[in-house]
């Protein structure tokens, strides 16, 4: 997993919870990283799953709705450093379209090694559009906050409806359209 | 500050500093990838770049191996010592060996023993030298042991690394070679024979000079030198003309100049100068000579030295010119003899014809007779020889007109037959029938030749017979050829006779000439007159038994019918009461012939002894007629001639007849030139004059007479038959008359052909009959029958019949009327005769 989602995790945490919380879980998750990321390093994705556990436990808070929360805190760190994926294109239905067509394939210029997760999309016949998300870290609800942080980034009024494909999570079904 | 503010904002600090790195990191991995990509790039259009180009290069390549193996030139490459690397299959082929055969083998395995050591120099030469590409040319020999030549082009290629190797393209010019080889040979023939022929002609005595089209001498052979007296080249760059020409042949060599420069020969005769100054004749035969390119450059003259021959064709001119003027002076000689002897035998006959209208007792018309024979035989020596001179001269005048040959034929025998009435030989005439049409010639000679004929049989047959057969040899539309025999059953003639029968004045022996008589010049003016006709007279003997003389005439058939006339109807006709006659005549004797006929004849007449006597009489009276003699005293004939033409009186416009005794055509010429309408030659018979009387003097009261013509009936030919028998109405009655005893009998004839259907019989029954219809006037039957003989053959029997009978039907009708026109000639002849 990209560095950056670690990097953005913990500063979330420090930000909610105190760097107190941040020291907490990096020692009760005993991480081969030793909890030192940097945002350009690659690491093993099941060390995020272990930190969000221990700080759901922690703080009591259901490691779902910390993974929403931390998508919208994703989606604005995503906005500050890369702006320029953002004002390329007016409406979400493009940009949605664009994570998997050019803003992953342009992040696997820079980190060839990297693991993504797969967005195939598709336009239906109503106006809405279809986006299937698969991957092996199960973590559709972080694309699910994601889509809607998007969805209010252009200041559209479209709904998101979720049909879970594959039962284990790892492939789960958007469509996006209008209210 | 506390510690811990200190430590967080230095922890503050640091985290934005690795934020920072992290970004300027992820920057810089963005940049390195795309550098990455675009050497991906390049590496990847390098790749396709190198792929487009090798498999050109191969595409290349293939061309190339192509262009050498299928190359008809031979190809090869060697190394810098002269093995071979490569040779095209052309190659291999010619050389006879195998591609093994031939790679890693040297060049001069490939060379004639004899070539070796040169073609070593070559290769050597070339090899050292810093000649990149040369031409060479040598011969191979073949794996079979041919020789062949090739022309080579080799280049020289030198590697980066310094090896040098020779590319070669080599073509088979064994033919060209051979070509080449026999030039050259045929060149050297060429030049051995020129200088043979050369030396042949500078020993024949024959000088040859060679000049540039300006004349320019370029080269002189010895003997020209010695024909002028030069030596060496004194004469080379020497203008010929200005050295060798003699000015009145300026003309003459710019004429052969001009003909060189076209290219054309010429031989000519010419002085030219020596030396010396003194000229010499030669013969010269010029040729103009090329140059390479074919453009005349100048020419060559052959010179042979015709001085003495000149001279000798000088004294020969001379000597010539001398024979003809002696020549000409026995012409002169003979024809004024002719007119010498002529003028007073012209008397002698003359007077004897008087005489014998004078009373004679029996002895004196003996005498008379004899006087009158040997005076006609003296007439006819001197006329053999004035024909024989004439011949000679070429002066005899052959005329062309339409005549019967029949009828002469028949009157000449019926003649012979009247004037050997006492004598034991037969005189029999036979002529082909199928002679129905006139003929174009001159039948006064044809008669003379055939009157000497006869009169030579008969003088050599004293028993047998004489006959004349006159046949057709052949014939097509517009011409005939007759034959003319003359055979009799006399003494015969020797072989050694017959060869000289026709040579002037020889006569078999001496003791003809005592037994016969004559002048030996009747064959002779016979053979002449024959080929004057355009014939060859012929003469074929067994001795002591028959001699046959033939001629074969080739004669233009006439339509025109010849003119009959009739003597007495003119003699008849003479009414000469009203007019006057003047003769003019220096000669006593002939002058009383003269005026003792016009007494007899009661012709007023005048006399005068000379031309100016005549021209002055001519000024005071009236003429209808003169007789002038041409060579008198005082004034001559042809000039009071002119005189009496160029007066303003009535006699300038009357006839002149010319009296002479020369037959010759140039005084007739002349005679016609001075004026004079027409021409007497002297000594004439009384019927001969009174003929041209009538012909002149009848002239005028001739229209007085054509008024009083028989009228031919308007439903005949009339006009035809008008221009055909004239006034001669005795002729038509005769013709007419004829037509109506034949007629019946031939109709049944062609009947009979046609019914027993005999076409070779109906073919010359036609043919016969035709020419009758025009003469009686129905033309138009002739034109059927005309029509209908060249298709005969191919008609039916039903279609013939049917001609036939319409042919039968128009015939008959017309009898009546030629009945009736009989009739009416019949009575106009009685009232003619009345009157």
């Amino acid at each position: 997993m990209k560095g950056i989602i670690f990097t953005e995790f913990l500063e979330m945490v420090e930000n909610k919870f105190g760097y107190e919380m941040v020291d907490t879980i990096i020692e009760e998750s005993e991480l081969p990283s030793n909890g030192i990321y940097t945002s350009i390093g690659t690491y093993h994705h099941s060390e995020v799953v272990r930190l969000l556990g221990n700080l759901s436990k922690r703080s009591g808070i259901d490691s779902q709705v910390l993974l929403k929360a931390f998508g919208e805190y994703l989606f604005n760190a995503f906005l500050k450093s890369y702006p320029q994926l953002f004002s390329a294109v007016d409406n979400p239905f493009d940009f949605l379209i664009s994570i998997d067509s050019h803003i992953h394939g342009e992040v696997l210029k820079l980190y060839p090694d990297a693991i993504l997760p797969k967005f195939d999309t598709s336009h239906l016949e109503d106006g809405s559009l279809e986006m299937t998300y698969r991957s092996e870290r199960k973590m559709a609800v972080l694309a699910e906050s994601l889509i809607e942080k998007s969805i209010a980034h252009y200041n559209t009024s479209h709904i998101i409806e979720k049909e879970i494909i594959s039962n284990d999570g790892s492939i789960v079904k958007f469509t996006i359209k209008e209210p | 500050m506390d510690k811990i503010s200190l430590l967080k904002k230095k922890l503050e600090r640091e985290k934005l500093a690795r934020k920072q790195a992290e970004s300027i990191l992820e920057h810089k991995a963005y940049e390195l990838f795309k550098a990455n990509e675009s050497l991906r790039e390049l590496n990847q259009n390098l790749e396709s770049e190198i792929a487009i180009r090798t498999k050109s290069l191969a595409v290349s390549e293939e061309q190339y191996r192509t262009v050498i193996e299928k190359a008809r030139d031979i190809i090869y490459r060697i190394d810098d010592e002269g093995y071979f690397l490569f040779i095209n299959k052309i190659g291999i082929k010619r050389f006879g060996y195998t591609e093994e055969e031939i790679i890693g083998r040297r060049y001069t395995e490939f060379i004639p023993e004899e070539d070796l050591e040169s073609e070593f120099k070559y290769y050597t030469e070339v090899r050292d030298s810093e000649i990149s590409t040369d031409y060479h040319e040598f011969r191979i020999v073949s794996k079979s042991g041919d020789v062949f030549w090739v022309g080579q082009n080799v280049n020289r290629i030198i590697y980066s690394e310094g090896t040098v190797y020779f590319t070669a393209v080599a073509r088979d010019i064994t033919q060209r070679k051979a070509t080449e080889l026999a030039l050259a040979e045929a060149k050297i023939e060429l030049q051995k024979s020129e200088i043979k022929y050369r030396s042949i002609i500078e020993n024949m005595e024959l000088g040859l000079l060679e000049v540039d089209n300006k004349g320019n001498i370029l080269r002189v052979y010895d003997r020209f030198n010695m024909m002028l007296g030069y030596k060496g080249d004194e004469l080379v760059g020497k203008n010929a003309n200005a050295v060798l020409l003699v000015e009145e042949f300026k003309q003459t060599i710019e004429i052969e100049y001009k003909k060189r420069l076209k290219g054309e020969s010429g031989v000519y005769e010419m002085k030219i100068k020596k030396k010396d100054g003194s000229e010499i004749w030669v013969i010269i035969s010029g040729a103009p000579f090329y140059n390479e390119k074919g453009v005349v450059i100048g020419s060559i003259g052959v010179h042979y030295d015709i001085t003495d021959r000149k001279e000798l064709q000088t004294q020969l001119e001379i000597a010539r010119s001398k024979a003809v003027k002696a020549q000409q002076a026995e012409k002169a000689f003979l024809a004024n003899m002719s007119h010498e002897i002529r003028t007073p035998l012209n008397a002698i006959i003359g007077m004897s014809h008087l005489l014998m209208d004078t009373q004679l007792d029996e002895e004196q018309t003996d005498f008379i007779d004899t006087l009158n024979n040997s005076a006609s035989i003296l007439k006819t020596l001197i006329s053999d020889i004035l024909d024989i001179s004439k011949i000679d001269a070429g002066s005899l005048e052959v005329q062309n007109k339409p005549f019967d040959i029949r009828t002469l034929g028949e009157k000449l025998v019926n003649t012979f037959k009247k004037q050997d009435q006492d004598g034991d030989v037969e005189f029999k005439y036979s002529c082909d029938p199928n002679i129905q049409f006139s003929l174009s010639s001159d039948p006064q000679l044809i008669n003379q030749v055939l009157i000497n004929l006869l009169g030579n049989a008969q003088k050599f047959t004293s028993s047998g017979s004489v006959e004349l057969n006159i046949h057709t040899v052949s014939q097509n539309l517009n011409s005939a050829i007759i034959r003319f025999q003359v055979k009799d059953t006399g003494i015969g003639i020797s072989e050694l006779e017959v060869n000289q029968i026709f040579q002037e004045f020889k006569q078999a022996n001496n003791e003809i000439r005592t037994k016969f008589g004559g002048s030996g010049l009747g064959l002779s003016i016979s053979y002449q007159l024959v080929k004057l006709l355009g014939g060859q007279l012929a003469v074929s003997s067994i001795q002591d038994k028959v001699s046959t003389f033939s001629f074969e005439l080739e004669m233009e058939k006439s339509e025109e019918l010849p003119r009959i006339k009739n003597k007495i109807s003119l003699l008849n006709s003479l009414n000469t009461e009203k007019n006057t006659i003047l003769i003019v005549e220096d000669n006593a004797m002939n002058l009383k012939y003269i005026t003792s006929l016009f007494r007899k004849w009661k012709i007023t007449h005048h006399v005068a002894y000379d031309g100016k006597e005549a021209f002055e009489l001519s000024q005071e009276n009236d003429y209808d007629l003169i007789f002038m003699d041409l060579q008198m005293p005082i004034m001559g004939g042809f000039e009071s001639t002119q005189l009496i033409r160029n007066s303003k009186n009535n006699n300038s416009k009357i006839p002149i007849i010319a009296l002479t005794a020369s037959t010759f055509l140039s005084k007739k010429r002349l005679a016609l030139k001075a004026g004079m309408t027409d021409f007497l030659s002297k000594p004439f018979t009384p019927d001969q004059l009174h003929e041209i009387i009538g012909k002149y003097l009848n002239s005028s009261e001739s229209k007085i007479v054509s008024e009083k013509d028989f009228a031919f009936s308007e439903y005949l030919d009339s006009e035809y038959l008008k221009d055909a028998y004239g006034n001669d109405s005795e002729y038509a009655l005769d013709m007419f008359e004829t037509y109506l005893e034949i007629i019946e009998d031939d109709i049944l004839l062609i009947k009979d052909s046609i019914s027993t259907n005999d076409l070779i019989n109906l073919k010359e029954q036609l043919h016969r009959i035709k020419p009758t219809f025009t003469l009686v006037g129905i033309s138009k039957v002739t034109k059927t029958i005309e029509t209908i003989e060249p298709i005969l053959d191919s008609l039916t029997k039903s279609k013939l019949d049917q001609w036939f009978s319409e042919f039968d039907t128009f015939t008959r009708s017309k009898t009546p009327l030629i009945i009736e026109e009989i009739k009416r000639l019949r009575l106009y002849k009685e009232g003619r005769n009345t009157s």
